[in-house]
């Protein structure tokens, strides 16, 4: 199926005529050509040989057949047909490279997408679209996931596999050997790839047509003339074969030449008679017989990658190409159309190698340039940016290739297509560069996107110094390309200047009106670099203003990918000042990167992140759980650091909620590495570091917790510190220092205005109260804690941080805020629930919800009475629910009450450890 | 083959395929010239590194043609034309 590439791709068409829909089969947006599982039009399949001892191969194959074989020798026909003989059309995907190198990205986004067009694969296929730095590690994972639901076989055909990058290879070997036994692979070649193939042979897995299988035999030659409507005698037959060697080239290219022959005999003795090769007599043959329309069609055409009508009157100076192409394609095998429509034909590489040769000697080279010209012009206007760009190479016309190149470079790396953008560059020869200061722009950019920052800085010094040598008209053109190269470089660097200075450049262009042709896609650009390096340095409100901007203009401009990067760097944003709101941008980016597939890259790792890390906030454990473990598989590369810490950090909070404690310390622990790198400009860094101390330290991790903390120390507020040290104090047991130190931090309004302090700190004070005996002010205390978490609905620092005794005596006096109070209880019931579910030894006789709840105020200071009046009971009934408590665990004390109840998971870890 | 800085060197190749390659064949080859024998064409030049050779031998792959032999001629050995 062809590329469905939704989005990002507006100025970049697919082939197939301007108003009509893409075809089913021809170049997909990637530039691959992708042909629908059709097989053969219906017609051509009786004019095929039917190779019915190699199909029985082919249909005996193991899970990989390889068809290897020189040029012309039939291959890829050979597959087609066996396809349509065995009608397995609509179970095979086709992917070719036709030579050229989009990039491993683009390669297994077209794969998935001809999956996609299987009858199996349609319903587990999702498009993805092509977007500039897509992981192809991330694309081909994808693959193989869905790869791993199939039950159906479903074959795969990559034609051309020989030509295919060593980065591809790479990933096809390991594909090879994950994939799942429905999936089938055929791959057609030249010769043999290094894809580990000697494996498979051991295992029987493989099946290999070379090229002395796929020579014609004397019987399928005759098969082959017979279908052709060529009749010879015997010998006749046989000369010609013989003098073929059974080359299905060969011998196509001789049944074209002697149909319609009225001697075709004479024909076939003359030619096995000569010494010369057979492709170059027999093309001769053949072009001597048509048509002079035809052969001026077939001469003039031949230099195209792809032929159309409406090109093809343009090039040959005459109408009616359409009806010339239809016919040529039903008559002979090397001319095919693309589509079901028959808008777009190919012609078989050789065959046009041929007529080009053909070409050249029979024009003179300035007729061939002009062609080539001709063709430029009608793939630019037709919006074929990359076909355009190679015939005004071809032609030599390196100015305007450069002004066609410039013309659309943004449009091809923001489609995906940035390989064949750089190779397109690659293609100017080096004498060129100082010609055109254009160019030596765009290889400023190409180079500073790739980061190799010395060349891109020595074409930028070019292209500035020919400035002004450039006409008029494209020097605002020129400006921008070296602003975004500057920009690129800045953000490699790191230097937030340089990315404000060089976005303000930008933005200065584009309103100038130098960038009509590109409308807001560059400001968009501008926007969501400057944006994402002021998250990096904390300015967070022009981070902000600039991302919004550039989403907009990303949608406007309908570039999904910049889009998703704004969309993404604005969630990380918000969840620093709201877990609601993060949560919310957060989602709507993941959904955005689903509509295109991009659900595996890490740039969407961050969303993940951040919308894991808001639910695990609110104690929304299970869900949290599902977003968490993305972010992780997501973010695995390590690029990400605020992404890692937040997830790490999240995932301890989870666990430690859970009362997985090792999976908590280990979570906690493994943040070290991400928070090194971020701190000190980032201020969320710290916030989150400061909490883990009071987390741990809560946890009696206090070795872990005072790391953290001498980490820290030096970027902390007076009172920032304080409140960390105040809970390192409490899990000493130094209730009066905790709560010394903790005095002047609960005064402080301006730390207290970031509400996730402000629960830190009340909650510290909660503990902190309760640890010294004063009930009441805990209960006051927690009130205000509970003020603080109410707009995030931020449960688990209370979960956390805040005992259990104190959250139910406010509950039971009443709060302004029993809903919060309530979650958070059953957050507790739940961890403790969880708890014995896992205890080794489940109590005969559970402990009734009374017995629990005096059970909670065991590891207090609290005597009976006390505990009474908390609980508005009377002292005997608290006796009496205690004794029943000590009789069910079997134990004699409090100390031993809570100890038990804690190995039992009848008790959190508490802040206060102490009985 | 290097030369004295150690930069790889020209060389000149001999290049044997199958059949006599007509005109239209041998200008495929730009840079080298074609010698009949029998059966066979002989195509001789220099050529500017392992990549144009590379290059060359590809287009042999590409046009069908069949390779017989690929020698390196070194400059004493050259034989006749």
């Amino acid at each position: 199926m062809v590329g469905i590439s939704r989005g990002g791709e507006q100025s970049t068409r697919d082939v197939g005529a301007p108003d009509a829909g893409p075809p089913r089969r021809g170049r997909d947006r990637h530039g691959l050509a992708v042909v629908h599982p059709l097989g053969p039009e219906p017609d051509s399949v009786n004019r095929t040989v039917l190779r019915r001892r190699l199909f029985d191969r082919l249909g005996d194959a193991g899970r990989v057949t390889t068809v290897t074989g020189p040029a012309g020798s039939g291959k890829s026909q050979l597959v087609r047909s066996w396809l349509a003989e065995a009608g397995l059309t609509g179970d095979a995907a086709w992917v070719s490279t036709e030579g050229s190198d989009e990039g491993a990205p683009a390669f297994w986004i077209a794969v998935a997408d001809a999956l996609a067009g299987t009858a199996a694969g349609s319903r587990r296929f999702t498009a993805v679209s092509a977007a500039p730095d897509l992981d192809p590690w991330a694309v081909m994972e994808r693959v193989l996931a869905e790869l791993a639901t199939l039950d159906d076989p479903v074959w795969l055909v990559i034609d051309e596999a020989d030509l295919l990058s060593d980065e591809v290879l790479d990933q096809l070997r390991r594909v090879l050997w994950e994939a799942p036994s429905p999936l089938r692979f055929v791959l057609i070649g030249r010769r043999d790839m290094d894809l580990g193939l000697h494996r498979l042979r051991l295992e029987g897995e493989l099946t290999e047509v070379r090229a002395s299988d796929l020579q014609f035999t004397l019987a399928e030659a005759d098969e082959l003339f017979a279908s052709a409507g060529v009749e010879l005698p015997e010998a006749a037959t046989a000369l010609l074969h013989a003098r073929t060697e059974g080359w299905a080239a060969g011998l196509r290219l001789a049944a074209l030449s002697l149909a319609n022959e009225p001697d075709p005999e004479r024909l076939a003795v003359q030619f096995s008679g000569t010494d010369r090769t057979v492709a170059e007599y027999l093309v001769a043959e053949v072009l001597e017989r048509q048509p002079d329309d035809v052969r001026r069609l077939l001469l003039r055409t031949s230099l195209l990658e792809l032929v159309n009508g409406d090109l093809a009157d343009l090039l040959t100076g005459s109408e009616g190409s359409e009806r010339i192409l239809e016919a040529l394609e039903e008559a002979n095998a090397f001319v095919s159309a693309l589509d079901q429509r028959r808008a777009w034909y190919r012609y078989h590489p050789l065959f046009a190698e041929l007529l080009q040769l053909e070409l050249r000697a029979s024009a003179p080279g300035e007729e061939v340039r002009d062609l080539h010209r001709a063709a430029a012009e009608w793939y630019a206007t037709h919006g074929h940016a990359v076909e355009a760009v190679r015939h005004a190479q071809s032609a030599g016309d390196w100015s305007t290739a450069v002004r066609m190149l410039s013309d659309h470079f943004f449009a091809l790396y923001l489609g995906g297509r940035g390989a064949a953008a750089a190779d397109l560059l690659a293609a100017f020869p080096p004498t060129e560069v100082a010609r055109h200061p254009e160019l030596a722009a765009l290889f400023a950019l190409s180079e500073s996107h790739r980061g190799s920052v010395e060349a891109a800085e020595w074409h930028m010094a070019v292209a500035t110094q020919g400035e002004t040598a450039v006409p008029a008209e494209r020097r605002g053109r020129l400006k921008t390309v070296l602003a975004v190269a500057r920009l690129s470089l800045a953000r490699r660097r790191g230097d937030i200047q340089a990315v404000v200075d060089g976005a303000d450049e930008l933005v200065g262009l584009a309103e100038g009106g130098e960038t009509a042709v590109l409308g807001g896609e560059l400001l968009a650009i501008a926007m969501v670099d400057l944006g994402a390096a002021e998250v990096w340095a904390g300015r967070r409100e022009d981070a902000e203003r600039h991302l919004e901007r550039g989403r907009r203009l990303a949608q406007g401009a309908g570039r999904p990918w910049l889009e998703l990067l704004a969309l993404v760097d604005l969630a990380v944003l918000a969840r620093a000042r709201s877990a609601h709101l993060g949560e919310e941008l957060g989602t709507c980016a993941v959904e955005l990167a689903a509509q295109h597939g991009w659900e595996d890259e890490p740039e969407v790792g961050n969303a993940y992140a951040v919308v894991g890390s808001a639910m695990v906030l609110q104690a929304r454990f299970d869900e949290a759980d599902e977003w968490l473990s993305r972010a992780e598989r997501v973010l695995a590369g390590g690029a990400q650091p605020l992404s890692e810490l937040v997830v790490g950090n999240a995932r301890g909070l989870l666990e430690a909620c859970r009362g997985h404690r090792d999976a908590a310390v280990s979570a906690f622990r493994g943040c070290q590495r991400a928070r090194a790198q971020l701190l000190p400009t980032q201020p969320r860094a710290v916030r989150i570091g400061v909490s883990q101390v009071a987390v741990l330290a809560g946890m009696g991790e206090t070795a872990l917790a005072e790391a953290i903390l001498a980490e820290l120390e030096p970027l902390l507020a007076t009172n920032q510190a304080r409140l960390a040290h105040a809970s390192l104090l409490l899990s000493r047991g130094d209730a009066p220092g905790a709560s010394e130190a903790l005095a002047p931090v609960l005064e402080d309004a301006m730390t207290l205005a970031d509400d996730s302090w402000g629960v830190q700190a009340f909650a510290t004070a909660t503990a902190v109260r309760t640890a010294l005996g004063d009930a009441d002010g805990a209960s006051d205390v927690l009130e205000r804690a509970l003020g603080c978490a109410a707009r995030d609905d931020a449960v688990v620092p209370l979960v956390l941080l805040v005992p259990a005794a104190v959250l139910e005596r406010r509950a039971r006096s009443g709060s302004a805020y029993t809903t919060l109070l309530t979650t958070t209880l059953r957050a507790l019931a739940r961890r403790e629930g969880t708890d014995s579910a896992r205890a080794p030894q489940p109590l005969v006789e559970p402990l009734t919800d009374s017995e629990i709840r005096v059970l909670r105020y065991l590891p207090t200071n609290l005597p009976s009475p006390e505990i009474a009046r908390e609980l508005y009971l009377s002292v005997h009934t608290v006796r009496t629910h205690t004794r029943h408590v000590f009789d069910k665990l079997g134990v004699h004390s409090r100390s031993e009450a809570v100890q038990k109840a804690r190995a039992l998971g009848l008790l959190g870890p508490g802040v206060i450890g102490r009985s | 083959m290097r030369d004295d800085q150690g930069a790889p060197a020209p060389g000149r190749y001999e290049i044997v395929v199958r059949h006599h390659l007509g005109p239209r064949m041998l200008s495929a080859f730009p840079g080298l010239t074609g010698t009949h024998r029998d059966g066979a064409t002989v195509l001789t030049g220099t050529l500017q590194d392992q990549k144009a050779l590379y290059a060359v031998l590809a287009k042999v792959e590409d046009l069908g043609l069949e390779l017989l032999e690929l020698r390196r001629v070194m400059p004493t050995e050259e034989g006749p034309r």
